[in-house]
């Protein structure tokens, strides 16, 4: 298998001697890789308001470069692992690596795991954005979107745009000779104001990105889209008021509201959780788990998405899985562990943050399916309840799958209308009565922008998600301050 | 080790200068450690990180940029020292940045940071979790019991071109213990752990276990709370310090200077009761938060922020110090050992109310620290004529910050266990919903 010499050249050997080194420092291992990775990470960013007692702008900017990298060696034996990383690319480092896991991890009573199928899939570019605008221009794009965002709205006091982008180069080598190398690129633009009003301050945000160029995502057709959302977000905050509590038809908007699906559905349906028994959903495997018409699925194939991969950090080929057909639970995202525990096949879901950690099974690209609703047909045959399209936050407790979910763009429906915006939201539940109440689903199948980011056991990872107009029938309670 | 990291950092700032840079200030770090998770009896985990790196910020008079690296090989450190000064050209001019000068540098003090004996290596540590989780799988209705053991060491050097140059070495070991119990819907897992720079110092690892235990196993059969309806709300020690970095987050200058903060306008005013003081001592020995300087070399002091209830400043670095026409106050690296005064009330008398609820347990992200609207998914007890009646799961708990400090009273029961403590809480009437 060919890779290029970038690598290899860092640590002076050629791919026999990485593949010998390898094998050498896994010997009676099961599974496991040496996984090589450089990142090189930038961020440009301008904050500006009203200097104290005056109209003129303090205009604050800021510039970072971080270079990165190094190796993480894997042993893995009867599907337990032992992990050493190093800032370092050389190959006494690695043998060190080797012989204090093997120390700690001895030989396995099972042969080595077959290896994957090198993926030729390519769902992103080798350009690297990190050379592609110069400094000047990086800042001038943010002055525009500033004064933008501050000509669109009087009342606009604080403004902050950054712009961020980085490169990820990884070279996977495991001990029977497999080799695979990827170029992983990444790019954001983030956008926040704050408006004032009457002595009061609210603040919005937006953002967009993906696995792409900045040219992508600097066209003013985008960033004006997300500054509207932005200003709108803070402007609902200053006239929102208190969210009622109690049981209550739900109706979550297209798109960014999937995170409550990531967070309650996603998480579970990870192959570790299911193996080790900690999902409400271990046992469910072929049953009904949700209402008829609902299809989840977790793609890594996404062109230019952020959560795409053309393979994952264990070698093995993205693809789209499904996990939940309509209402059966037909599938569970995998690594190469989880997947021998259950006896299933890695579906390419083994991912790292960087090659400071040991793979987890993680979610890609999150969706729901759309359904045949329109969304104006769903809100106009809810009574009384309450709509949301974006939440800031949320958490999922691992044992019981029960969410707690803060709503950050929220409206009320009375009579089949969306009226006022409301504040302090929340959003609780269970996540298996919530599936079993999502009694409809719209035809307007949206992702988030962009710039989802993913948290599992102090690992972040950029991950896509979506959804159309969906309504939760009960199975959700809303805790409000009203 | 330290005098070599030393070396390089200065070099780093050579570097910087010779590429045109006015003034810089590098800070150079290594460490590793060695983490175990056992589960069920067996290791599930093994890690052993090693990490080096360098952080260098120039400054081309008031202009300035920020890189890091981990390559320490002077081909790195010119790259980045080079890259640095060609970005800083391009950025606005930032006159509230600066370095700090040796009138605000702190004499070195031993804060007893390194335990001087040698870190327990892999097996030792596999073997401690191995007894914790054991321990935990014994008791009955704990389906399964996770431990974690582990110990660090890491150095650190920080120099800057007015000639500070401070270094800095510490170790860390912790325990951890976890345990599964219930089966279906009423499944609860919590978690009880303890770390200290000395693993003579830690809890003894069998009451570590018994308490993540007693936690999991007194959540069982939780359920709502049925009419939503206002009652006096409690904290426990644990979401009592969560309440207090909540505190902490919106005293920053920065955030104070950009108006995101609902405390914006508190200073030298009564935000809680007279019973409350708020005291950070970075100079304890042996403490997890302790240092005698901040990141920016600036000498660091016990400080009263909150005397009888009243602010008395804010967490100042240079630069947001600069901001406010205020000298920083040594905060660059956050607090140090945080602890929210002693109350004058056991806790048995504290909880002592006809109906109220004891949260254990906070979910979500419903802290506005803009607005200070609060609204969290939470967990606890429901109390009953002082007693403890129920598990409760599944409501939330809203109302405003401000009126949460204000109503903020404290039990007797304080213990220092990390870098920020406090005793449990009384935190004012508030609205429970439930599902």
């Amino acid at each position: 298998m060919s890779v290029t010499n970038d690598f290899l050249d860092r640590f002076g050997v050629n791919a026999a001697a990485a593949t010998n080194l390898v094998a050498d420092s896994l010997k009676g291992a099961d599974d496991g890789e040496l996984f090589c990775e450089e990142i090189w990470d930038e961020a440009v960013s301008r904050s500006s308001q009203p200097k104290p007692g005056s109209t003129d702008l303090d205009v604050q900017t800021s510039s970072s470069y971080s270079e990165d990298g190094g190796f993480g060696l894997r042993r893995v034996v009867d599907g337990n692992y032992g992990y050493q990383f190093a800032t370092d690319f050389s190959t006494s480092a690695i043998k060190e690596a080797g012989s204090n896991l093997n120390a700690v991890f001895g030989v396995s009573p099972h042969t080595l795991f077959p290896a994957p199928q090198v993926s030729a899939q390519s769902f992103y570019g080798s350009a690297n954005p990190l050379t592609e605008m110069s400094y000047e221009d990086k800042f001038a794009l943010l002055e525009q979107v500033d004064n933008y965002a501050r000509a669109q709205d009087s009342r606009v006091r604080r403004v902050t745009v950054a712009l961020i982008g980085s490169m990820s180069k990884v070279l996977i080598v495991r001990p029977d000779g497999f080799m695979c190398e990827d170029i992983r690129p990444l790019v954001q633009l983030r956008i926040s104001v704050q408006i004032e009003e009457n002595g009061r301050t609210e603040a919005g945000s937006s953002a967009l990105g993906g696995r792409t160029t900045y040219a992508d995502i600097i066209a003013d057709v985008h960033w004006k889209h997300h500054v509207g959302v932005a200003l709108s977000a803070a402007n609902n905050m200053l006239n929102a008021v208190p969210c009622p509590s109690g049981e209550m038809p739900v109706v979550l908007g297209p798109g960014w509201a999937g995170v409550l699906l990531h967070e309650a559905i996603g998480h579970p349906l990870e192959g570790d959780a299911n193996a080790e028994k900690t999902s409400n959903f271990h046992n469910k495997m072929g049953q009904m788990v949700a209402a008829k018409g609902v299809t989840i699925v977790d793609s890594g194939m996404d062109q230019n998405a952020r959560g795409a991969l053309n393979f994952d950090d264990e070698g093995t080929a993205t693809e789209k899985t499904t996990l939940i057909e309509d209402g059966k639970l037909v599938g569970l995202m995998h690594d190469r562990i989880s997947a021998r525990k259950l006896g299933a096949v890695s579906t390419g879901s083994g991912r790292r943050e960087n090659f400071r950690f040991p793979v987890l099974p993680r979610m890609r690209n999150t969706y729901l399916e759309n359904g045949q609703m329109t969304p104006e047909d769903i809100i106009s045959q809810t009574q009384n309840g309450v709509y949301i399209t974006d939440f800031s936050g949320g958490s999922v407790q691992s044992a019981t799958g029960q969410f707690v979910f803060n709503a950050k763009f929220a409206f009320l429906i009375e009579n089949g209308k969306l009226t006022k915006p409301l504040k302090g939201a929340t959003l609780m539940g269970d996540p298996y009565k919530a599936l079993m109440h999502m009694d409809m689903i719209g035809n307007d199948l949206a992702y988030d922008a962009g710039v989802g980011m993913c948290g599992k056991q102090g690992q972040s990872l950029p991950v896509n998600l979506g959804q159309p107009t969906l309504r939760l029938m009960g199975g959700v309670a809303v805790g409000g301050t009203a | 080790m330290t005098t070599s990291y030393e070396k390089l950092a200065q070099q780093a700032i050579d570097l910087a200068k010779k590429a045109g840079a006015t003034d810089a200030i590098c800070h150079v770090s290594r460490s590793e450690s060695t983490e175990t998770e056992v589960e069920g009896g067996q290791l599930k985990s093994y890690e052993a990180p090693r990490e080096q790196g360098i952080s260098l910020t120039v400054f081309k008079g008031q202009k300035l940029a920020s890189v890091e690296g981990v390559d320490l090989s002077v081909e790195g450190l010119t790259r980045l020292a080079d890259r640095a000064v060609a970005m800083a050209e391009y950025t606005a001019e930032n006159p509230y940045a600066g370095l700090s000068e040796s009138s605000q540098w702190a004499k070195p003090v031993d804060l007893g940071k390194v335990d001087s004996k040698p870190l327990m290596d892999a097996g030792a540590l596999k073997a401690l979790a191995e007894q914790m989780s054991a321990r935990a799988s014994a008791v009955k209705g704990v389906t399964k019991g996770t431990c974690y053991a582990s110990t660090s060491y890491g150095e650190s050097v920080t120099a800057n071109s007015n000639g500070l140059l401070v270094s800095g070495e510490g170790t860390y070991t912790s325990l951890t213990a976890s345990a599964l119990v219930g089966a279906g819907d009423d499944t609860f897992m919590a978690y009880w752990g303890d770390a200290q720079r000395y693993a003579a110092d830690l809890e003894p690892w069998e009451s570590i276990v018994d308490e993540a235990v007693r936690r999991s196993l007194s959540m069982l059969g939780a359920a709502p709370i049925k009419n939503p309806r206002e009652m006096p709300v409690f904290f426990d020690e644990k979401m009592s310090t969560v309440l207090l970095r909540q505190f902490m987050s919106g005293i920053g200058g920065d955030a104070v200077f950009n108006k995101s903060t609902f405390l914006k306008d508190a200073l030298s005013t009564e935000i809680f009761n007279p019973n409350i003081t708020i005291t950070d001592d970075p100079l304890v020995m042996r403490g997890l938060g302790s240092r005698y300087c901040d990141s920016q070399g600036v000498a660091m002091q016990k400080r009263e922020l909150v005397t009888q209830g009243v602010l008395n400043e804010w967490l100042l670095t240079i630069g947001s110090g600069n901001k406010l026409g205020l000298p920083s106050n040594g905060f660059a690296s956050g607090t140090s050992n945080l602890t929210l005064s002693n109350g004058f009330m056991t806790r048995d008398d504290l909880l002592n109310v006809e109906e109220g609820f004891l949260v254990t347990g906070l979910m979500g992200t419903g802290a506005n620290i803009m607005t200070g609207d609060y609204s969290c998914g939470a967990q606890g007890f429901l109390i009953k004529d002082g007693k403890i009646d129920r598990p409760i799961k599944g409501v939330t708990i809203a109302g405003h910050l401000s009126d949460m400090f204000k109503a903020l009273t404290q039990a007797d029961d304080l213990k220092v266990r990390g870098a920020t403590n406090a005793p449990t809480c009384y935190v004012g009437p508030m609205k429970v919903s439930a599902a």
